[in-house]
């Protein structure tokens, strides 16, 4: 019995797939236990809401930074200004006005969307997509420079991103490789143009696309479909984030040893089901996973995906990861009814963040 | 005689310079009355002493006086589905959260029951939601012409501030000046 056993053990574990193990770490399910069981659920800890200050106000939160020393900076598009606050959450002041002048944004209300991210340099960018062009101000508020965008390149749908020097970073399909460049025109990365990156995500080269959406992919943008994105993210200690949202990979390069890259598949099988599940029921819907991925703030070996809403729909799932793309824990955050999305800022201090309709909640873990 | 004919000629005269400044300003108060009949909202100053209101949530029939009020704040939203008042929505609920407790904070939706009741919960309205009793009489009284939403700031009966179409972030900020000033 004992043998037969052992034998069992021994082909089961034979048959089990391998990996490559050096340049592409592929991630597999995580075990149903982590998920169901082995989560956290952070708790609640402040909301920054409606007065914030004497006659200050957050009126529609669209982004949020946080620099060195902790303090919070929230863009609030109902008003197009960008309010500050300390390490314990008081309001220090607030800056940004709408006007057409350097310095200024081009609009308030729903449609005035402007990711602010604090660059490893230390400032604060502000990118104005309806003007496309990039604000840049010190940490105090202080207007510094104002970048104009061609709306030709592509630049970081989601965040300006900028490096140590301060320099604005772009990415580009140049023939067949794709670049990621930085203002001054220094190539921090490129790749080959491979068609395969799509096929995790849409396996057997299927790639969801409604009827008649098929003659609008562009033909030289295998890495982004439909709408889809790259978003890119450089942390304090160079290490840059590639997020390609149609193949669902995450490429991860340190600017000072880029022969080294890592690439990883961040999304268990389950995960692509469950969105390509999803994706079918919507009557509009991009085929790719959106979800930003999130550098820690504090430490550099640890990174964060926002899964999305959970199957209950009453809370956000986290996945923690370290930079060989493991598995380290699963947070919630719980989503208050009627409220929207949360959006996940980073970690400072233990501190999440997460956007509301019309308020910033803060959570620990 | 001399004397005489120059007294009467002059107060014939300033007569006929009294009754061109009359017929002036007739025309123009008749003027200024088809303007401001012309225009699509009230304006500041003016007076609305009662509303018939049919309650969303529990369908009824209320009379809204707005002189039992010290100070009301009511969002006229012309349809259930509108950009403009989409955009106004985060604005008229930070409204509602900051003063639902200390002022009368209500919505008028031009549309039927059952549409306002959809939308009350599809807009996920922190604020109580109303559709006037008679449609066309809510519309002539406040002279709703396009189907642009209105924010009105009412001291009793008497239109303290009126906003015509969308708010943006200044506009928001000086609302909630008004409203504590007048508070």
């Amino acid at each position: 019995m004992t043998v037969f056993l052992l034998t069992l053990s021994v082909l089961f574990t034979a048959s089990l797939p391998v990996f490559p193990s050096s340049y592409i770490k592929v991630i597999t399910d995580p075990p149903p236990n982590l998920l169901e069981k082995n989560f956290k659920l952070l708790k609640k800890v402040r909301e920054i809401k409606d007065e914030v200050g004497i006659d200050e106000y957050l009126f529609m939160p669209y982004s949020i930074a946080m620099d060195r020393n902790n303090n919070l900076f929230i863009y609030d598009r109902g008003q197009a200004k960008i309010l500050v606050f300390d390490a314990s959450f008081k309001f220090i002041k607030s800056f940004g006005a709408v006007g057409a002048g350097p310095g200024e944004f081009s609009g308030s209300g729903k449609f005035s969307s402007v990711p602010i991210q604090i660059g490893p340099d230390g400032k604060l960018y502000a990118y104005d997509h309806n003007a496309n062009k990039v604000l840049v101000f010190d940490t105090d508020g202080k207007f510094v420079r104002q970048i104009k965008i061609n709306p030709s390149l592509g630049f970081n749908f989601k965040d300006p991103t900028a490096d140590k020097s301060g320099n604005l970073i772009f990415q580009e399909f140049r023939g067949d490789r794709l670049v990621i460049f930085s203002e001054k025109g220094e190539i921090l990365f490129s790749m080959l143009n491979k068609e395969k990156e799509k096929e995790y995500l849409f396996a057997e080269n299927k790639i969801f696309l409604r009827p008649g959406q098929e003659d609008n992919i562009p033909k030289n943008e295998p890495f982004s479909y439909d709408g889809s994105e790259l978003q890119i993210k450089i942390t304090a200690n160079s290490k840059l984030f590639l997020y390609f949202t149609a193949a669902a990979t995450l490429y991860i390069v340190d600017l000072n040893d880029r022969e080294n890259a890592k690439k990883f598949r961040i999304w268990p099988e389950e995960a692509v089901k469950l969105r390509k599940a999803e994706l079918e029921k919507m009557k509009f819907g991009y085929a790719c996973l959106f979800s930003p991925i999130i550098p820690d703030g504090d430490q550099s070996d640890l990174f964060y995906v926002d899964f999305g809403k959970n199957k209950d729909r009453k809370s956000e799932c986290l996945y923690r990861l370290n930079l060989e793309g493991n598995l380290m824990g699963v947070l919630y955050i719980p989503i208050t009814e009627g409220s929207a999305t949360p959006m996940i800022l980073l970690k400072q201090n233990n501190f999440f963040f997460a956007r509301e309709d019309d308020k910033v909640v803060v959570y620990q873990e | 005689m001399d004397i005489k004919n120059k007294t009467f000629g002059l107060i014939l005269v300033f007569l006929a310079i009294i009754i061109f400044l009359s017929f002036s300003l007739f025309r123009c108060i008749k003027a200024n009355i088809v303007l401001k009949e012309a225009l699509p909202y009230l304006l500041p100053g003016e007076k609305v002493n009662s509303l018939d209101l049919i309650d969303v949530a529990e369908p009824a029939v209320i009379k809204k006086d707005l002189t039992a009020s010290r100070l009301s704040l009511i969002f006229i939203i012309p349809r259930s589905s509108c950009i403009t008042c989409d955009k106004n929505m985060v604005y008229w609920k930070k409204y509602a959260a900051l003063f639902t407790d200390t002022i009368s904070i209500y919505g008028i939706v031009l549309t039927n029951i059952s549409e306002a009741a959809n939308f009350s919960l599809d807009a996920k309205l922190n604020f109580p939601l109303f559709t006037p009793e008679n449609l066309s009489a809510f519309t002539m009284k406040f002279r709703i012409k396009f189907n642009y939403p209105q924010t009105i700031i009412f001291k009793g009966n008497e239109i303290r501030y009126l906003q015509f179409g969308d708010l943006d972030g200044e506009m928001a900020k000086n609302i909630i000046k008004i409203i504590k000033n007048l508070k």
